[in-house]
């Protein structure tokens, strides 16, 4: 298959976690569509680099991985905080800050 | 279009179609023939026999979510374990320092959660 | 290869690392706050040695670690200012931290942690390690802002930020995946070698840009990717408000410029470049300055005023890519003009931030109305405070006011006079809410007659800050005699191949 494919793909995950995370309300879902976002740009980075054939690109992916995993672990901790004070995560209820 | 490739393509295609044509099929001819009769015990949640108690809908206790976050955090750093361990010969003893710091680096946040009381349930 | 050099190159944020860890470890084992403080303090000398040391035997730019790490002019000016950040915010933390958070321990190891990253972020030469050392700045700063944690705003401020953050950071990963797809590698270095052969109209290039500018925008608070900060500088407690306002958006700067100047990316379609920049310098700018007018909340004002201050570091960048294809000395006047901004920036806004911690802490009000007539409670702190704004506003007699000229001198002489134009039109908006709290401050009735006493630690770094800034004034020569090469220095590297 060619490069194009992959990078077709990866650009339409990319939106689809974008539009994911603009639109959605959970705070977990919305970590799942940064994930979604993450995920695409790693399947552009080993597609890339098989092409490429540089191994840059999956040491990125493993590091991405690594950062992506402790992102989330912040934002649950985050979550599980404000969860023990108020037992809702809703961010259209988070409404004591207006911007 | 004649590549041994593009066949192949062309063959998983016609296999998933048919995987798919077979199970609507399947499904909407048994569901036209067969006796449509519903009870409440059938159409209890199946639990192994056990008869279901309360909501399937329950809220797990928070403490479960530390755990898994501490795992989450921890376990992901395998990542680079494992690649330093696959090509150990190469990298010598200045790779070995790297790991062990890094390592230690690691055990100073296990420390950190230990002493925080994160390891003591509830 | 490896070796040996490599590590004293990288000392500097290795020592950081360590005291940050054995301050981490102290912590689990003694709850006294000076212990802690003291230990920060006192083990910020190991770094700063370092960097002196490599400051004064300085002999040409010199990479290490596999071209990971640069230590050029750059990263060394960059690298100081982190550290005075540092050191200013263990001391101004200190009282803050006693009254109202109970992880007092943490608030300093995250602090540290991110310097760290920080510094890492404005000498590294390579995708993979800016974007590693990009999240290492931030993970902690999400943290710290939901260090409060008795307060509902504190928490949503934190959540909000590691959302946001964390999807700026993935639109900068796409970037970086399609600089790396177009050139085939993720060295910075490379990328300007294999974007000198790239003719203009390249698509990919244009969107790579993009996404990169708006990755880093929401770190640098630049509009339209700046609706976090007002809330979260609300929200979050403000010892860590001024932190996020300096630390990260300096450290955003030195990664930008790095990425921009020394990757090359001003070599193909340059215009597109320039128009994206610009336009977004010009929103920031006005939407900056003209909302902070409006602010009730002295902390929301301050936020847009820093991402007023952001604009104007933008002008200074746009005018340097401008100039950077035909005359590599004239265009490094932006970035060296940039430099000095920055650094009187964070000295000006610590002070400013560490006033309104003193002064909101004796009134117990973060509402510009609780300022009134200070002036006659607490004159030392009001003084110092209204210098550090005065500054901020670039009003003659002290520093902010040479940063100022010195960026739309530069500006208009690389060839950008309507941003200039538009610069210093927002720049008389700017003194009108400056000129506003130093109003309350000096000449409104006082809410109580009773004198305000501010503790110790506090009135040293406001009175620091101050001095600082004044001594800024007086050497503005030596700081631009150590800013010019380590503007050019961005270039240097690329003419010597």
């Amino acid at each position: 298959m060619p490069l194009t494919a992959y990078l077709i793909v990866s650009a339409v995950i990319f939106t689809i976690g974008v539009i994911g995370v603009l639109i959605r309300r959970n705070p977990l879902i919305i970590f799942m569509s940064i994930e979604l976002m993450l995920n695409a740009v790693n399947l552009s980075f080993v597609a890339l680099s098989h092409f490429l054939d540089s191994v840059d690109g999956q040491m990125f992916v493993f590091l991405v991985l690594t950062v992506a995993a402790a992102e989330v672990v912040v934002g649950l901790a985050l979550i599980v905080s404000i969860f023990r004070t108020r037992h809702n995560i809703d961010v259209d209820e988070m409404n004591v800050l207006r911007g | 279009m004649s590549t041994p490739a593009n066949i192949g393509y062309l063959y998983a295609g016609i296999l998933v179609a048919a995987g798919f044509v077979f199970v609507i099929l399947a499904t909407t001819v048994s569901g036209l023939l067969s006796p449509h009769n519903p009870t409440k015990e059938k159409l209890q949640t199946y639990e192994s026999g056990e008869t279901p108690i309360g909501s399937a809908w329950v809220q797990y206790p928070l403490g479960f979510y530390i755990y898994a976050l501490l795992f989450v955090a921890f376990d992901v750093d395998i990542v680079f374990v494992i690649s330093w361990a696959v090509i150990f010969k190469q990298l010598s003893i200045f790779g070995f320092c790297e790991i062990v710091f890094f390592i230690v680096v690691l055990a100073i946040g296990l420390l950190y959660a230990w002493r925080k009381g994160v390891t003591r349930w509830i | 290869m490896f070796q040996l050099s490599d590590l004293y190159l990288l000392a500097p944020e290795i020592s950081l690392v360590l005291l940050a860890l054995v301050v981490m470890v102290i912590d689990l084992f003694t709850k006294r706050r000076i212990v802690i403080a003291t230990v920060s303090l006192v083990g910020l000398i190991v770094p700063v040695g370092f960097v002196i040391a490599q400051a004064v035997t300085y002999t040409g730019p010199r990479t290490a670690l596999f071209r990971m790490l640069v230590v050029d002019q750059y990263s060394l000016f960059f690298r100081v200012i982190f550290l005075i950040i540092a050191a200013f915010m263990v001391l101004a933390s200190y009282n803050y931290l006693g009254k109202y958070i109970k992880a007092e321990g943490e608030f300093y190891v995250l602090m540290l942690f991110s310097v760290v990253g920080m510094m890492l972020m404005a000498s590294t030469g390579e995708l993979i390690s800016i974007y590693i050392a990009l999240e290492l700045t931030s993970f902690p700063l999400y943290a710290m802002a939901g260090l409060l944690r008795s307060s509902t705003k504190s928490s949503e401020a934190a959540l909000k930020y590691v959302l946001l953050g964390a999807m700026s950071s993935a639109i900068l990963l796409y970037g970086f995946a399609l600089l790396y797809g177009l050139t085939g590698t993720t060295d910075l270095q490379g990328i300007a070698q294999s974007f000198k052969s790239f003719g203009n109209g390249n698509l990919m290039v244009i969107v790579a840009d993009v996404l990169i500018i708006a990755g880093f925008g929401f770190k640098i608070s630049a509009v339209p990717f700046h609706m976090w900060a007002p809330d979260i500088y609300e929200g979050a407690p403000t010892p860590a408000t001024a932190f996020f306002s300096v630390g990260s958006k300096a450290a955003g700067f030195a990664a930008l410029i790095r990425i921009l100047v020394y990757g090359g990316l001003w070599q193909a379609d340059l215009t597109p470049l320039i128009v994206v920049l610009g336009v977004v310098a010009v929103l920031t700018l006005i939407l900056g300055n003209f909302a902070a007018a409006v602010q009730t909340n002295i902390k929301r004002m301050m936020a847009y005023s820093s991402i007023a201050q952001a604009g104007y570091i933008l002008v200074g960048v746009v005018a340097t890519l401008t100039m950077s294809q035909k005359n590599h000395t004239a265009a490094s006047s932006g970035i060296a003009a940039v430099l000095f901004f920055i650094l009187v920036y964070v000295v000006t806004n610590l002070g400013a931030f560490s006033g309104i911690i003193a002064l909101s802490n004796l009134t117990g009000g973060e509402k510009i109305e609780d300022f009134r007539g200070l002036w006659h409670r607490s004159p030392l702190l009001t003084v110092c405070t209204s210098l550090c704004l005065l500054s901020l506003a670039g009003i003659p007699p002290v520093a902010g006011f040479f940063s100022k000229v010195f960026i739309f001198t530069a500006a208009w002489q690389l060839g950008q006079p309507w941003l200039v134009i538009i610069a210093l039109l927002c720049s008389i908006v700017s003194i009108v809410y400056y000129g506003r709290i130093i109003k309350v401050m000096f000449f409104d009735a006082p809410r109580k007659e009773e004198r305000l006493v501010a503790p110790i630690s506090l009135s040293t770094t406001i009175t620091l800050a101050t001095a600082a800034l004044l001594v800024l004034t007086v050497i503005v020569t030596v700081v631009l005699d150590a800013a010019n090469p380590a503007a050019l220095s961005l270039f240097a590297s690329l003419l010597g191949k």
